[in-house]
């Protein structure tokens, strides 16, 4: 869990190469989401109160926040420590893509690997999937979490 | 390999123990001392992978164009009005704007770094901040007094 002590490990975050690409070409496809999905990992960055539940497994699931936290079970308890946020839109629905992201806890470095879109839905055999395990295992972090 | 994140970085300031800044709690040995430690910030060195992309460089690339620009503005409100509930808090207060806390420091004429510690309630501003950031975001001092205020709240 993120910790914002005066002294204390502060968590971070960045994006791979991959979902800095996926950014880049959402801005260009459709801006109005990419903006609001740049904003959002921006002041996560900045807000300990909100990085801090990216580690809590269906935060937000009724609606109540405005974005839902999920593990990527299939991968979790094979030992990925792999996670997806939805943002929610309201009064109904979510944004059409999601932001897949992995936790370093030795470093309390959060990575997020991909943004994609929600037909993508974490199919094990998709390209994106192998793609994100790909870069997962090159952060070099524990498959034991 | 890791490499520190050159936005969040340590801060030490030094300064004469005589100094009318210096207000800490006297250390054994330090009255002597022509310079002592005055502060550190609480950032702590973020280590990210060398291969990776800072989303603050990312926005920043995006916010050449107008277009994106624009766009990553309008994503700003977005998250002000539903993480923020469109609040008052001065993370609320400059993300309304469309504006990142490095656009806000340029405004205050301060540093990002500062207006991030402002928002996690890390350190007490003067009051003179507190009126260059109300002029800079066209509100009230009090809008900033209570903004701030807020960010203390639990």
């Amino acid at each position: 869990m993120a910790r914002n002590t005066k002294f204390g490990i502060i968590a971070s975050l960045s994006l791979h190469l991959d979902a800095a690409g996926d950014l880049r070409a959402l801005m260009i496809s459709d801006s109005a989401s990419g903006g609001k999905i740049a904003a959002f990992l921006q002041q996560a960055k900045n807000d300990p109160r909100i990085i801090a539940t990216l580690l809590d497994h269906d935060f937000g699931d009724t609606r109540k926040d405005p974005y839902h936290v999920s593990k990527w079970l299939e991968f979790w308890n094979t030992g990925y420590n792999l996670w997806r946020v939805k943002l929610w839109t309201f009064p109904k629905g979510s944004l059409r893509y999601r932001i897949v992201y992995a936790y370093q806890p030795s470093t309390q470095h959060y990575h997020v690997l991909a943004i994609v879109h929600r037909d993508f839905d974490y199919q094990t055999d998709h390209v994106v999937t192998q793609r994100i395990l790909t870069a997962y295992r090159s952060l070099g972090i524990t498959t034991i979490h | 390999m890791l490499l520190p994140n050159a936005s969040s970085r340590h801060t030490v300031r030094l300064v004469s123990p005589q100094s009318t800044e210096w207000n800490s709690p006297q250390v054994e040995g330090a009255a002597s001392a022509p310079w002592v430690i005055r502060e550190l910030t609480a950032d702590q060195p973020s280590l990210r992978p060398q291969d990776a992309v800072d989303i603050d460089d990312l926005l920043a690339e995006f916010e050449t164009t107008p277009h994106g620009a624009s766009a990553i503005a309008d994503g700003r409100k977005w998250v002000a009005e539903n993480f923020y509930n469109g609040g008052a808090s001065l993370a609320a207060l400059r993300l309304q704007r469309g504006w990142s806390q490095a656009e806000l420091a340029r405004r205050v004429g301060t540093s990002q770094s500062y207006i991030g510690r402002l928002e996690k309630n890390a350190i007490d501003p003067q009051l003179s901040t507190v009126r260059k950031i109300a002029h800079a975001l066209g509100v009230p001092v009090a809008a900033v007094d209570g903004a701030l205020t807020l960010e203390k709240a639990p």
